[in-house]
């Protein structure tokens, strides 16, 4: 009480002073009260979840005065005096279903009561002390102090470098700085020329110039965009996890976008009011900007539809990608860790919520050419045929349906009118087994009154039949039926009553029929006349038609159909009135477009199906069709923006508070207002990002460019500026790029420059950085001669292709090996940047892939016809690969290597030591009679048509994994190997026949040298066939013999042996055994695989040098 | 501020830096224990982030083969015994369980269709072993090894659905991308053959109707995600991309390397002790012996005559012999895919077929690991990503060809062997129909939290820091399960 006795002798304010210190001294009573009945109940019951220290739901703090006061998300928790008023005085007593504390157990009425009566008494409280902060409330203090929630104060230094504050150093030689620069912004060397007029340069500006031509070389777009294409999680396809096609057949227009962008110099804080909403801007100038805003919806999905996830996917990009922001983690509760709250996530959902992506989206501009005329002619035509047969099918299977018109009034009377959804037996037993449409049967019974009844000059028989009971109904339908035929009262239709005058129905099954032949008859056969040409007229597609997704485009085939249907009569007006019926409003036989195809109403016959399928299949391969339009997968605002809450736990089934759409709270400064009521509010987020008041969004770019440039951030955490990201290891150099970047008109350009132009960039002890997979295939297909430079257009597959690697197909659900082994990253995710492993997959690649064999091919081709002469040659191909002269070192090396190149090397050698043949074995003296090579290969099999003694035809096979022998042992089948070296040798190997039905092989191993080795049959069985320590001599012969047992089929059998010699080594690997593996080795020995030639093995090898594959 | 600009601290670049991100490197043990341990000086640590490592607690199995069934094996018919089917065999479900989907409680809504006829199983069960354990007739041989089994019969999960279903047993989500429990394990532990791949998945195609989501290292660096090898063709030059040159012969391919080396040297010259250049060279030189020490392993003609027997040479012996040989060369995790267990028709039929193919396969894997001794620290996980409903299925298709039976998530078996699980054991149980797990529920979290458990990991701190957030396998959920433990 010291303050206020401070008070009160300096101001004396003696009155007030004391009526507060009243107010706020409690009676004994209360205090008692309070003590003895209260603090125990909230001890034990509430502070669980609602103190400091502990759970804190709700952000409800009841362990001060303070925090009860104040309450929680929902308001204040109880109001003095008012205990009717208090929430938690509602909340205990679980007066409604949505707040009931504490949510398991009730407290007991006696505890219950005394909380109203604390309440009613003012909740006098004894405890004191500030209200404790929530977590999440702590977390937006702090980050009042976090730096990166500071505005970047620029220091305006002298130089870069100065601030970069590092030591001199050396800069580098000018090849060196050619190259990084070459490699670093256009993601290609130079060519040698290119090094050697630069080196020529003596003018102080030779390297600015040098940037300045790159920075404008539309290269740099491909390497730079493809950077950002990391930050966006760029793919071709959703990778979906359901079968079926998942591809975003546009997501290329994207990639175009992104990579136009890096080549205009387009300032980064338009760039992002592109992505997110150039839906709201002004885009007649380059409509190709509305391609940018794929940004928000190329991210992974589960289907195509956009659900929560894939939301929360954009969110995260978003987040993180542009402003180094986690939210993705409070979907299900306030972040645990950063200043970020489920309302600001579920405010950012609510404005993605408020947006779509419209049905057809919108073309980009094409040239006027011959394909994408022709396509439009072909459009159309596929266009107008899906519509004919699927409106021609329909109705045939709608025709189909009515001619069972009388089943179905038996079906409703035989479920007792229950639908089929009140007992599932009536389904089974009746619409299943009677083949009937359940719709159809639904409707019936749900009309019956008023479509059946309601129509009594048609279905009055029926209704009069029907109630006769089974018994004597005979008898008692005769005078009935003769009765309708008369038709006195001409209460009924004339063809009704037609139908029933010779009728003699034993049963109503029989009555049923005659329904089903009354439409049949009477109204379908008339019908089918008049529809087919009005139909057939209607099918040409409107010009919106031309671009509908097929499932629209299927609706409106069926509502031509309706509307031909309703709008041709027949001619006369007797039978059009009963046709009529059939076709009105409330008929149980007649379905809207939508309500037919969510019933499957279409008859299943294959010849139908197959029908609609190449219609179908028709339209969609146009897709593929070069002048095919190229179309911006863009977002528009829905009609009324959403207004949502956010959800407890991230489930949507539990909404809690109100998430207006606005921004980030803790970045309220930046965008204070709620976002506009009529609008998603895409656009004032988007402004609220690109903001120069917004400490976050430069830093995060210039941040990421540094990294793009060195390898190495100045935040070595570029996604996550938050606390738990790593601190800037020089905060002044990041801010000063910041302030820089904005001051400099958002541009990527001048940034790149500022950076490369200082000594930090250009000086000798540059950190080397391995090439990422674009730089390094493109560089690999470039120095060949093989790539291919055109800008834009649809994605490739990247084994395929010589385009540069940005235009590979991504593909998100298995991503090739190349991609994989070169550290690419998955893109389900926004990358802040790359890993660098070099693991034994990617050195596989450049050893064995076609990539580098085949590019090693080209150069040497190429050199081959530039340059004669060897030792020229040897410097051109240092001149092209590494644009140096070589040294004399390293032409006498390549001199060397050429020289020992063998000249009869083969790439398999062992596949030389196989031959495959037939002949025949001798059983008596277990030895091969004769041996005969089977000469044709068709690729797959050595094999021969031959004949047995009495002159039946036989063919003889062998191939990889084993082969079927001649229906006599004089065309056993053969696999011979004959031994190339001194040795003793294992063989494994296990022989199989599965075929049963014939009649089994006999399978032998014989030796030049010691006979027969082992004899073996198999019928429908595996066997062993293992052969251990066999000596051999250069130039013995193993054959591997296998024979039909009984002149009969012997069948197909496998047989593929492995030979070992412990003994010696691979050729190249030594410790490795020796070793032949029929399977792998198998090959047409007459046209073995053509090896590399000594200059292309060559060539390979620099390719593979570590001085290309590096940027130093 | 220079070492800013030359540092090369990539964040999945070393394994220091791997080792700060990675939740269990800087626990109880401390980095420099952790590395002394797995034998590594820091010298020699950044290009090796597969290197062997410890995890947080001693383990009781260091690899994994997780033998899936994809489509959904059913329990009734195998582990599972439901005498109380035979009594309402036929019997219309909505008549015998009324109202049973409400008491059912939670598990129900992920269940599927329970609907139609309960339908008893076709096979027989008996005691096996010592244990007693009940196995249908469907495994006459794997039941010799009812001593070594551990089946879980409360199993549920989350989805009836195949592919969600699917990616929920290995990775424990479906609504969004994840590791899986193969990278994982290779995050956690390392690999014990630097020329081999930590995680390798066998199946016939190579890869699964959802890609290779159900293997991929999401965004766990890539080096933990499984590498799809496609069987079917056992050629081994089929089976690995790339292991064999077609245009230049290993000798001329060791003087390449040598060129290389030497123009390695030069270079090395100006950068001198640059780690991301060693690298290379190891990784170029592991490469080439790849080329043959990879066609070893996967060369099953390679293994003794005996144990090809013992395999038998169908898809399922062959993959299962190449399990063992991969994880005896230190590979940490196998998945073995055995397709076609979405019996909706002929279920008794293709049980029958499904079983002989894999019966023989599995007894001769326990026989093989267990005389070798590697049963006892190799977990063996046999499964499905949900079971079947111990109703028919009459779909139109089973009308025509013979009666399936449907998806159910609400209540499956798995078994494990080996690797420090309880041997000869049941634990948990479905209801009297074998629809719902109902004694000791078991979700698929639980699982993964048990197996992570085996190895040597505290689930709960196995953990990666990626956007803002630590991941682990069993996301915010699972709890061990003692009563499977040994």
């Amino acid at each position: 009480m010291s303050a206020f006795s401070f008070q009160i002798r300096n101001h004396g304010l003696v009155g007030t002073v004391f009526l507060l210190a009243a107010a706020t001294r409690l009676s004994a009573e209360d205090t008692d009260f309070f003590e003895s009945k209260i603090r125990p109940i909230l001890v034990e019951r509430c502070y669980e979840c609602h103190s400091a220290g502990k759970k804190q739901k709700g952000g409800l703090l009841l362990d001060t005065k303070a925090g009860v006061l104040k309450g929680g998300e929902t308001g204040p928790a109880l109001i003095p005096g008012n205990a009717a008023k208090s929430l938690l005085i509602q909340a205990v007593k679980w007066s409604s279903d949505d707040l009931q504390m504490p949510p398991k157990n009730k407290l007991t009425n006696e505890q219950i009561a005394d909380l109203e009566t604390w309440v009613n008494k003012g909740a006098p409280d004894p405890r004191s002390g500030e209200r404790t902060l929530t977590k999440i409330e702590q977390h937006l203090e702090d980050a009042k102090k976090h730096w990166a929630f500071q505005p970047p104060v620029d220091s305006k230094p002298a130089s870069l470098d100065a601030l970069a504050g590092l030591k001199p150093s050396q800069l580098a030689d000018k090849r060196t700085l050619i190259r990084r620069a070459f490699l670093d912004l256009v993601g290609e060397p130079p060519t040698y020329d290119e090094v050697n007029a630069f080196e020529a340069d003596n003018s102080p500006q030779a390297f600015e110039k040098l940037v300045d031509k790159l920075l404008a070389d539309p290269r740099y777009g491909e390497r730079w965009g493809r950077h950002w294409l990391d930050v966006a999680r760029y793919a071709d396809n959703m990778g979906s996890i359901f079968n079926g096609d998942d591809t975003y057949p546009f997501a290329w227009t994207y990639r175009d976008y992104v990579i136009k962008a890096f080549n205009d110099d387009k300032p980064y804080d338009r760039f992002i009011l592109e992505q997110i909403a150039a839906d709201q801007l002004d885009t007649a100038k380059d409509p190709l900007t509305l391609a940018g805003m794929g940004f928000l919806g190329l991210g992974t999905r589960k289907d195509r539809r956009l659900d929560d996830d894939t939301l929360d996917d954009t969110i995260d990009v978003i987040g993180r990608g542009l402003m180094g922001l986690t939210i993705g983690c409070a979907r299900c509760h306030d972040h645990k860790l950063e200043p970020i709250t489920t309302k600001d996530y579920y405010g950012l959902y609510a404005v993605l919520k408020s947006s779509k992506e419209p049905d057809i989206p919108p073309a980009l501009p094409q040239a006027d050419t011959p394909q994408t005329r022709e396509y439009a002619e072909k459009n159309k035509l596929a266009r107008s045929e899906y519509i004919r047969i699927h409106a021609f099918e329909a109705d045939r299977s709608m025709s189909a349906i009515r001619s069972r018109l009388g089943d179905y009034l038996l079906a409703a009377r035989d479920s007792e009118f229950k639908t089929i959804y009140e007992s599932k037996t009536v389904k089974g037993d009746i619409v299943d087994a009677r083949r009937l449409s359940s719709s159809v049967h639904g409707r019936m019974v749900k009309s019956w009154d008023k479509w059946v009844k309601g129509h009594a000059n048609v279905f009055g028989p029926w209704l009069e039949l029907s109630a006769l009971g089974d018994a004597d109904f005979a008898a008692k339908a005769k005078p009935l039926c003769e009765s309708f035929g008369k038709n006195a009262d001409k209460k009924l239709h004339a063809s009704v009553a037609r139908s029933f005058a010779k009728a003699a129905p034993k049963t109503l099954r029989d009555v049923a029929d005659i329904y089903n032949n009354l439409y049949a008859s009477e109204v379908d056969a008339l019908w089918a006349e008049r529809w087919r040409e009005p139909l057939r007229a209607a099918c040409a597609p409107t010009e919106e038609e031309l671009g509908l997704p097929l499932k629209e485009l299927e609706i409106r085939a069926i509502e031509r159909l309706n509307t031909v249907q309703r709008a041709n009569a027949l001619p006369e007006a007797d039978d059009q009135a009963l046709r009529a019926i059939f076709i009105e409003e409330g008929s149980p036989f007649f379905f809207a477009a939508k309500d037919f195809l969510s019933s499957q109403l279409y008859s299943t016959r294959d010849v139908a199906d197959g029908l609609r399928r190449n219609a179908t299949k028709a339209v969609n391969e146009l897709a593929n069709h070069p002048g095919a339009p190229a179309r911006a997968m863009v977002f528009v605002d829905e009609a009324k923006p959403y207004e949502g809450k956010a959800f407890v736990r991230g489930n949507p089934k539990t909404p809690g508070a109100d998430a207006p759409r606005q921004f980030l709270s803790v970045l309220k400064a930046v965008s204070p207002e709620p976002f506009p009521k009529d609008k998603s509010g895409r656009l004032e987020l988007a402004k609220a990002i690109a903001n120069k008041d917004n400490p976050l969004t430069a830093r995060v770019i210039v941040n990421r460019v540094w990294n793009w440039h060195f390898g190495t951030p100045l935040v070595g955490t570029p996604s996550d500026f938050g606390f738990r990201g790593d601190k800037p290891v020089s905060q002044p150099l990041l801010d000063h790029l910041a302030a820089w970047f904005m001051q400099n008109g958002w541009s990527i350009k001048k940034l790149n420059k500022y950076i490369l132009l200082t000594a930090a960039y250009q000086r000798v002890d540059f950190p080397l950085q391995p090439l990422e997979l674009e730089p390094f295939r493109d560089s690999v297909l470039a120095v060949s001669g093989r790539l291919k430079t055109d800008l834009f257009g649809k994605p490739e597959k990247i084994g395929e292709s010589v385009r540069r690697t940005v235009y590979g197909y991504v593909d998100r659900k298995a991503l090739s090996s190349l991609y994989r082994s070169f550290d690419f990253p998955s893109p389900s995710f926004s990358a802040p940047m790359r890993g660098r492993t070099a693991l034994a997959p990617r050195a596989l690649i450049l050893l064995n892939s076609p990539l580098m064999t085949d590019s090693a091919k080209v150069l040497a081709a190429s050199l081959a016809k530039d340059v004669p002469d060897d030792n020229a040659r040897i410097v051109e191909l240092y001149r092209r690969v590494l644009q140096r002269q070589p040294t004399e070192k390293e032409s006498q090396r390549a001199r060397d290597y050429l020289a020992a190149y063998p000249p009869n090397e083969l790439v398999h050698p062992e596949s030389q030591d196989w031959q495959y043949g037939y002949g025949d074995f001798d059983p008596a003296a277990k030895k091969l009679k004769a041996f005969a090579p089977l000469k044709a290969f068709d690729g797959k099999s050595f094999k021969g048509t031959l004949k047995t003694a009495d002159g039946k035809p036989s063919e003889v096979k062998v191939d990889a994994m084993g082969g079927d022998s001649g229906l006599t042992p004089a065309l056993s089948s053969i696999r011979r190997w004959i031994a190339p070296i001194d040795g003793e040798i294992n063989i494994a190997a296990e022989l199989t026949h599965t075929d049963a039905k014939t009649e089994g092989v006999v399978a032998r191993v014989v030796s030049s040298r010691s006979g027969e080795l082992g004899e073996w049959k198999a019928k429908a069985q595996s066997v062993c066939t293992d052969l251990a320590k066999v000596p051999v001599q250069k130039g013995d012969v193993l054959d591997f013999i296998v024979s039909s047992q009984s002149g009969k089929d012997a069948g197909h059998y496998q047989w593929s042996p492995g030979i070992i010699v412990p003994g010696a080594d691979m050729p190249g690997m030594p410790g490795m055994a020796r070793r032949w593996d029929a399977r792998v080795d198998f090959s047409d020995p007459n046209k073995p695989a053509k090896p590399l030639t000594a200059w292309e093995e060559l060539c390979q090898a620099l390719l593979l040098s570590p001085e290309f594959a590096v940027m130093e | 501020m220079k070492n800013s600009l030359c540092c090369r601290n990539h964040p999945v670049s070393t394994r220091r830096d791997f080792l700060g991100r990675c939740g269990m490197g800087m626990g109880a043990l401390g980095l420099a224990a952790l590395m002394r341990d797995a034998g590594l000086s820091a010298a020699d640590a950044p290009e090796s982030p597969l290197a062997a490592r410890k995890p947080h607690f001693a383990p009781k199995a260091t690899r994994v083969i997780h033998i899936f069934c994809e489509g959904g094996p059913s329990q009734v018919d195998t582990f599972d015994p439901k005498p109380t089917l035979e009594k309402f065999h036929a019997r219309l479900v909505d008549d015998v369980m009324k109202n049973y989907q409400k008491t059912a409680g939670e598990a129900a809504s992920g269940m599927g269709r329970l609907s139609g006829k309960l339908q008893r199983s076709a096979f027989k069960f008996s005691k096996h072993g010592q244990s007693g354990l009940e196995i249908s007739e469907l495994f006459p041989k794997l039941s010799a090894h009812a001593d070594e089994l551990c089946v879980v019969r409360s199993m549920h999960t989350t989805t009836s659905v195949h592919e969600p279903a699917q990616l929920v047993m290995n990775t424990g989500e479906f609504a969004s991308v994840r590791p899986s429990m193969g990278a994982w394990t290779v995050y956690g532990l390392g690999s014990e053959n630097r020329n081999l791949p930590g995680f390798v998945s066998l199946s016939p195609s190579g890869t699964t109707s959802s890609g290779d989501k159900q293997w991929g290292n999401a965004f766990l660096p890539s080096w933990c995600g499984g590498t799809g090898i496609p069987t079917r063709d056992p050629a081994v030059t089929k089976m690995i991309e790339n292991i064999r040159s077609g245009t230049t012969s290993l000798r001329e391919q060791r003087r390449q390397l040598d060129l290389m080396h030497a123009m390695h040297e030069d270079f090395a010259q100006k950068h001198p002790g640059d780690a991301l250049l060693e690298g290379r060279v190891s990784a170029f030189e592991t490469a080439f012996r790849m080329q043959i020490e990879a066609t070893d392993a996967f060369d099953l003609t390679r293994e003794p005559a005996h144990i090809r027997a013992l395999y038998g040479d169908t898809e399922q012996g062959r993959q299962l012999l190449l399990a063992r040989r991969l994880v005896e060369r230190g590979v940490r995790f196998v998945q073995v895919y055995h397709n076609g267990w979405d019996t909706h028709d002929l279920n008794d039929e293709r049980h029958r077929e499904l079983t002989t193919a894999c019966d023989q396969p599995l007894h001769a894997l326990l026989t093989d690991l267990k005389q070798r001794d590697m049963l006892k620290d190799t977990l063996i996980l046999w499964g499905g990503e949900f079971g079947r409903t111990p109703t028919s299925d009459n779909n139109d298709v089973a009308k025509k060809k013979g009666i399936g039976r449907d998806h159910n998530a609400g209540g499956f078996t798995v078994w494990m062997a080996g690797g420090g699980v309880k041997a000869g054991s049941v634990y948990g149980g479905t209801d009297e129909f074998g629809a719902l797990a109902a004694e000791n529920p078991v979700d698929v979290h639980d699982l993964h939290a048990t197996i992570l458990h085996l190895l040597g990991f505290d689930h709960e701190r196995l953990t990666y820091r990626y956007a803002g957030r630590d991941y682990r396998l069993t996301d915010v959920a699972g709890r061990v399960v003692k009563g499977v433990l040994a």
